[in-house]
């Protein structure tokens, strides 16, 4: 603990990303407006944030003009503009990043819980377990992911719950892959050999002799895997296989962003900054996290 | 070995042969057709360098491996072959191992009363904690630890400490025979000292046998009733400490002894001989037992 | 401190060395004032076992040293020939650059325990061979491919061209650490310093390994530190005996005067643990309890809490340094003592034994 905290890149990350769940799940309720208020007369309004408007940003204005006092809605406040259809792009948002953050909760759930499992038993069997669970894990490997997906999509409707089942295809096989190199490893230790020789069980001597000692592995590697997952949703938003409108991801605000980039540059800026905060942060907590439970002591 | 019937044999070993298939051309034969007994009370010192198959037969004995060939007779009762629960619970019950490096040979994430009463766990040999935690206190007195040191962890400990912590380990379970692998190799001279004493006065009380696997011969001298000269999976030469030590008879035995460095600046200079076998034209496979006296065994 | 009458110079003198170590759980006095001295073509030991910081000290002088170590006080004077003179300096002022330049792989060579981390795994072993001959003597690649194949010749290897090409891991442990020591003494230095180099290896290979070091040093005139725990080998190979414990030396003196006639508590411990093949022992004897931990500096003498013959002044203060002969010394509050304290019944008996079996 105390050496995570010394990582100042680690903390800042922690901190980041405390503060983006924070805003994904209250944000909403903040700003007042929902995700899916379709209002034309409001579109492609650029940020205003009251009390940050009179510094001279986010002030509602594009080249000087005040486009709320064009629009005749001066009273209205959208703290990162709107798109275009109206729809508060602070709110979006915020939903954006739940599902995000949801993805990579369901990333994090697959890899400690299938990817663990799958390697531990095949690491610690071996012989022919091994060589069957192996290939299955290479064929799957050699599918590409944007076929799995795309099957999917036609076969259910698009939305998370295809991209979940997408994921839960191929998302724990490189966990699986770390999880039985160091089950490979620890196998052979001697406590190992001294609780197979005590008559300890198979699943204790798996659960209490090996996987406490690749544990820190596994948090590293899950830290790591989530940013990926969260990128491989965000993509395929992006190029249209993912999460279906009205509901927002980080991945579809950007791609529809994209489509303004050059008329209104903060649809695509706004998601993108927090897009990249959040893989980011959760990276510097990996790295952080990596460092301080490496059992390697640099002293003595 | 000795025909006397007045001590039984607590196991008795005949033609074990372990092997390893490498890949589809190479079988390495670690252990090929060796045959032993071991008196009940006594220490059998098997010696022998890296490579010799020296652990490798104790990790046979103790059923890690799976013997290729040959049977195992502990108290009587054949343990080679297909493992069965009913074999399993009778081997742990009655034959034991001591581990070599005291670093990895202890559950880094356990607590020393949860490591010692492992076996216990295991075999379900107590009715409730309070007996559990009395039998590992009773232990850790008898192995010169006190009880307080129970709730710690293996990492407070010095490598002598946790090579105690080993032997209580193996002893919570009453064994009749333990193996000690290379137990105090990794460990100071005066360390080496305190353990050996320890097993020696554990021996006394319980009569207890060991196998005691090393490849430091003065120690074997000092530790053993019996010893046996284990080269490439062969015993080369078997007897008692006396046979061995005072009358060696085979070319590998003899360089051995006089490889052994003495602690005495003005001892002989002994003439180190290479042995090599090939120009000796001696073939371990076509050699045959050849009794020297009731004791005394040579590879001819 | 003088050794003999045939003994030559002084080479390396180590002067009240004071090293520690920087580490999560605190400062850690490895090595707490050690003074010794080696002289030219002579084969010094230290023993001791882990916590002495023998290897610290030796460490030192090759320049091997971690992050975290510092060194507190001390000297190490290095006495060679500099443009046809006799210079001596304390390598520890040396630059960085300079002892990289001057002294290691060039002066002072290094052979380790464990020969199969101190050989690069992906290199073969020609170029980590040639590699130190380049760049210390300026061979071009032809030369120092002929000067590496004579060297594995000398060393014992018998395919030497074959073995260039090969790598460590095709090569047993008796093999890479010949290769190791045919490394060390490519550059010809003055100093070879053997950490354990034996240790990690059967006791056939060993005796063979301990017979090529020792006919590197006639050949070459090397002065040889000889790191060890194991005192049947320090009574093969030693001119000179450095006993170290906790940091400290205890006790100093020719083989004969350690072997023969031991004067500290913890010499007598040490010869006691250890069994000989030639004395039938009843009972090990062995020293109770652990060596101390170095994260604070012991008040007084740091083997009291385990010797069965300390004084109520070895709790209070360190012993002072106590001269019994030309060559013997041993830092002892016993010697102060009216009534001499004679060694323990079991260890007189076996340095009788000894004495007998002796040529």
């Amino acid at each position: 603990m105390t050496q995570f905290r010394r990582n100042k890149g680690a903390v800042a990350g922690a901190i980041a990303f405390l503060l983006i769940i924070l805003l994904a799940l209250f944000g909403p309720i903040v700003s007042g407006h929902a995700y899916d208020d379709v209002a034309l007369t409001v579109q492609n309004l650029p940020p205003r944030i009251p009390g940050l408007e009179k510094l001279g940003i986010f002030d509602g204005t594009v080249q000087g003009i005040d486009m709320y006092e064009l629009k005749g809605v001066s009273d209205k406040y959208f703290w990162f503009g709107t798109d275009t259809l109206g729809r508060d792009l602070f709110t979006r948002l915020c939903y954006g990043i739940r599902i995000s953050l949801l993805i990579a909760a369901v990333s994090a759930f697959l890899d400690l819980v299938i990817g663990t499992t799958y390697g531990l038993i095949s690491g610690y069997y071996g012989g022919k377990t091994d060589l069957i669970m192996q290939r299955i894990v290479e064929i799957i490997n050699g599918i590409p992911m944007m076929v799995i997906v795309s099957l999917l999509v036609v076969a259910m409707s698009p939305g998370l719950l295809s991209i979940i089942v997408a994921m839960s295809i191929s998302g724990w096989l490189g966990m699986s892959r770390l999880v039985r190199a160091n089950t490979l490893r620890l196998k052979e230790s001697e406590h190992v050999q001294a609780s197979r020789v005590l008559g300890t069980g198979t699943l204790t001597i798996l659960f209490r002799e090996i996987f406490p000692n690749l544990l820190s592995s596994v948090i590293v590697m899950t830290m790591m895997t989530m940013p990926s997952a969260i990128f491989m949703e965000s993509f395929l938003s992006f190029v249209g296989l993912g999460i279906p409108a009205p509901q927002a991801s980080l991945g579809s605000l950007i791609s529809d962003g994209y489509a303004h980039m050059l008329t209104y540059p903060y649809q695509m800026i706004v998601p993108s900054v927090f897009f990249a905060v959040l893989m980011l942060s959760m990276n510097l907590i990996g790295d952080g996290l990596r460092d301080a439970l490496d059992p390697r002591q640099k002293q003595l | 070995m000795s025909t006397e019937k007045t001590q039984d044999d607590v196991l008795v070993v005949k033609n074990l042969k372990q092997y390893f298939r490498v890949d589809k051309k190479h079988t390495v034969k670690a252990v090929d057709d060796v045959s032993f007994s071991i008196k009940r009370g006594s220490t059998f010192a098997l010696v022998g360098e890296s490579g010799s198959g020296k652990s490798t037969i104790g990790k046979s004995l103790i059923r890690l491996y799976d013997p290729t060939e040959g049977s195992i007779l502990l108290d009587g009762t054949e343990i080679a072959g297909p493992m069965t629960k009913e074999k399993k619970s009778f081997l742990t019950g009655r034959m034991q191992m001591i581990f070599q490096d005291p670093m990895s040979s202890l559950n880094p994430r356990r607590k020393v009363l949860d490591i010692v009463a492992e076996g216990l766990d295991a075999a379900h040999l107590y009715h409730s904690a309070a007996e559990r935690r009395e039998k590992v206190y009773d232990i850790l007195e008898k192995v010169g630890l006190s009880k307080e040191q129970a709730e710690r962890y293996p990492h407070m400990f010095s490598g002598g400490q946790r090579q105690r912590i080993g032997i209580a380990r193996a002893m919570i379970m009453e064994p009749e025979l333990i193996i000690a692998d290379e137990c105090i190799s990794a460990l100071d001279v005066s360390t080496q000292a305190q353990v050996v004493n320890l097993m020696r006065e554990i021996q006394e009380e319980r009569g207890l046998a060991y196998l005691f696997i090393a490849h430091d011969l003065a120690m074997a001298k000092y530790i053993a009733d019996y010893v046996g000269v284990i080269h490439l999976g062969h015993f080369v030469e078997m007897g008692t400490k006396e046979d061995i030590f005072e009358h060696p008879m085979h070319p590998y035995t003899k360089s051995l002894l006089a490889a052994v460095p003495e602690p005495n600046p003005r001892s002989k200079n002994k003439v180190v001989e290479t042995y090599d076998k090939d120009a000796l034209g001696i073939d371990y496979e076509k050699g045959t037992k050849k009794y020297v006296s009731d004791t005394h065994m040579v590879l001819i | 401190m003088e050794r003999g009458k045939d003994t030559q110079p002084a080479v390396l003198q180590v002067e009240n060395l004071r090293i520690s170590f920087q580490t999560t759980a605190g400062k850690l006095r490895a090595v707490r004032g050690v003074d010794f001295t080696l002289h030219k073509g002579e084969t010094l030991a230290i023993v001791g076992e882990s916590g002495s910081g023998k290897s610290v000290s030796a460490r030192a002088i090759a320049g091997m040293m971690s992050e975290n170590e510092k060194i507190e006080e001390g000297s190490i004077l290095y006495t060679y020939e500099k443009d046809g003179s006799t210079v001596t300096e304390d390598i520890l002022k040396f630059s960085r650059k300079r002892r990289a330049k001057e002294l290691y792989g060039k002066k002072i060579a290094m052979v380790f325990q464990d020969p199969m981390t101190a050989l690069n795994p992906l290199l073969t072993i020609e170029t980590q061979l040639t590699e130190g001959i380049r760049k210390h003597l300026s061979l071009s690649k032809k030369e120092a491919y002929q000067r590496g194949l004579e060297l594995l010749a000398e060393v014992g290897i018998t395919e030497p061209a074959l073995c260039m090409k090969q790598y460590p891991y095709q090569l047993s442990g008796g093999m890479r650490q010949r290769v190791v020591i045919a490394i060390a003494i490519s550059c010809h230095p003055e100093i070879l310093i053997c950490d354990e180099p034996t240790t990690a290896l059967d006791v056939t290979v060993q005796a063979k390994i301990l017979e090529l070091i020792k006919s590197m040093q006639k050949k070459y005139n090397l002065s040889v530190i000889f790191i060890t725990h194991d005192l049947g080998v320090v009574a093969g190979i030693a001119d000179y005996i450095n006993v170290m414990y906790a940091g400290k030396v205890v006790e100093r003196g020719t083989p004969d005067d350690i072997f023969f006639h031991p004067r500290h508590p913890y010499t007598w411990g040490l010869m006691l643990a250890v069994p000989d093949m030639n004395t039938a022992d009843d009972r090990l004897y062995t020293i109770p309890g652990a060596p101390p931990s170095l994260l604070e500096e012991p008040v007084g003498e740091a083997f009291a809490p385990r010797n069965p013959y300390a004084l109520p002044v070895d709790f209070e203060k360190e012993a002072p340094l106590c001269r019994l002969s030309e060559t013997h010394e041993v830092y002892s509050w016993l010697e102060q003592e009216e009534k001499k304290t004679e060694m323990p019944e079991a260890l007189r008996k076996r340095i009788a034994k000894m004495l007998e079996n002796a040529v």
